[in-house]
């Protein structure tokens, strides 16, 4: 039972990380897309700044999956 | 182009494929070496075990065609690494020199004598092969004596100039980014061969280690530590700007913000690196969970879709894992004036 609930709050932690990064990403990809439709001759800089931005965004979305995965070691057997 | 999906098609529909009926086999190793038995169904653990560094490569073999080996592994030559001459001390030469092995009445530690120790592993022999090709690919492929390159040339000035034009030169600017350059190229260059060879079947991905990725960052934030300059310390310990009450917190959040740095490059490196192979995987898994070779029709283009997505994020880690570093050392060393 207990097994069963350290698994499924691991599980869904992960899933809830992902909705989220997927979100945080997307809004900055569609801002530096229209960004560049608007300004094509900025598009290195846009492209630089996105990446870092989903870099950071991903960053944090790593630390929740890490989290998500040491609840492994707390599962019995 | 053909041919070549076709082989790879091929060598994936049988690497796998395993022996029916039979027993596990008892190869005596000092190693923990879970890959050796028989393979009913391959769950989480199978592919968790697998993506861990081993002690075994296994090699396609063409003439394995009826598992004249008896590894339970058809087109499969394995290779094991855990043997004697497979230590560093028993090197000729060299051995001499790196023959240090751990004495624990010496030391507060209580380390148990592992006779293992100092192994050559999987990943290390990718790693070394990855460094060799890249002072091969320098040596051999660059011309110095040439303006205009050609051939391999060509292809690694492209690299160079995109990496000195696009990621450093604008976030170090000139004067750091020439000190700094010979570093980003190595991190771009080492980090993409490596996940190019972890492509290959049978080899392993050295940056999909914490050993390794954990090592790369390191490096980082060594840098970034030792090169900062006086302006990056004081935005750390007295930020500008900042009322003196707010200290006491902006402090720590500073220093976590230091030392996050590294841990969020290794562990995206490691975590995309794995995810696609878990994902490869488990599409091939898919063929002897059902136990049915039909299902490699539908399982095996997947995986291979999965395997071209893979050579894209190869090149995409290596560039942001140069990319990130650059800033963060950028943000360290480079002069800004304040208004």
């Amino acid at each position: 039972m207990e097994n069963g609930l350290i698994a499924l709050g691991a599980g869904l932690g992960a899933g809830l990380v992902t909705i989220g990064a997927g979100l945080g990403i997307g809004k900055i990809t569609a801002s530096a897309a229209e960004a560049t439709g608007r300004q094509p001759e900025a598009a290195g800089e846009i492209r630089t700044t996105a990446l870092i931005m989903s870099a950071l965004i991903e960053g944090v979305a790593l630390f929740c999956a890490v989290t998500c995965f040491l609840l492994q070691g707390a599962l019995a057997g | 182009m053909k041919r070549f999906l076709l082989l790879l098609i091929i060598f994936y529909s049988f690497s796998l494929a395993e022996k029916p009926n039979h027993h596990a086999n008892t190869h005596d190793s000092n190693i923990a070496n879970t890959d050796n038995h028989k393979v009913e169904t391959v769950d989480g653990e199978y592919i968790m075990n697998h993506i861990q560094d081993q002690s075994t490569f296994e090699i396609f073999n063409p003439f394995d065609w009826n598992d004249s080996n008896g590894d339970h592994y058809y087109y499969t030559t394995k290779i094991k690494l855990d043997k004697k001459w497979n230590k560093i001390s028993e090197i000729p030469f060299l051995g001499d020199y790196l023959n240090w092995t751990w004495n624990p009445s010496k030391s507060v530690y209580s380390l148990q004598v592992n006779n293992d120790q100092l192994v050559i592993s999987k990943q290390l022999i990718m790693m070394f092969l990855a460094s060799l090709i890249i002072i091969l690919l320098f040596l051999f492929g660059y011309r110095k004596d040439r303006i205009v390159q050609s051939g391999i040339g060509n292809l690694l000035e492209v690299f160079v100039v995109f990496i000195r034009d696009e990621i450093v030169y604008p976030n170090m600017g000139k004067k750091q980014g020439k000190k700094f350059l010979p570093l980003i190229l190595t991190f771009f260059f080492f980090i993409v061969i490596l996940n190019l060879l972890g492509l290959i079947p049978g080899s392993a991905t050295s940056t999909a280690f914490f050993s390794t990725t954990v090592a790369l960052a390191l490096i980082t934030f060594f840098t970034y530590i030792f090169f900062g300059n006086k302006d990056f310390w004081k935005h750390i310990f007295a930020t500008p700007g900042v009322p003196f009450w707010l200290l006491p917190i902006m402090i720590p959040v500073e220093v976590i913000g230091l030392l996050t740095k590294p841990f969020a490059l290794a562990v995206r490196l490691l975590a995309n690196m794995n995810a696609g192979h878990i994902i490869i995987m488990a599409f091939i898994g898919i063929i002897i969970n059902m136990k049915s070779p039909w299902v490699a029709i539908g399982a095996v283009p997947m995986a291979l879709a999965i395997n071209m997505l893979e050579i894209f994020v190869a090149l995409l880690q290596g560039y942001i894992f140069s990319l990130l570093s650059s800033i963060f050392i950028g943000m360290a060393v480079t002069e800004h004036e304040h208004d």
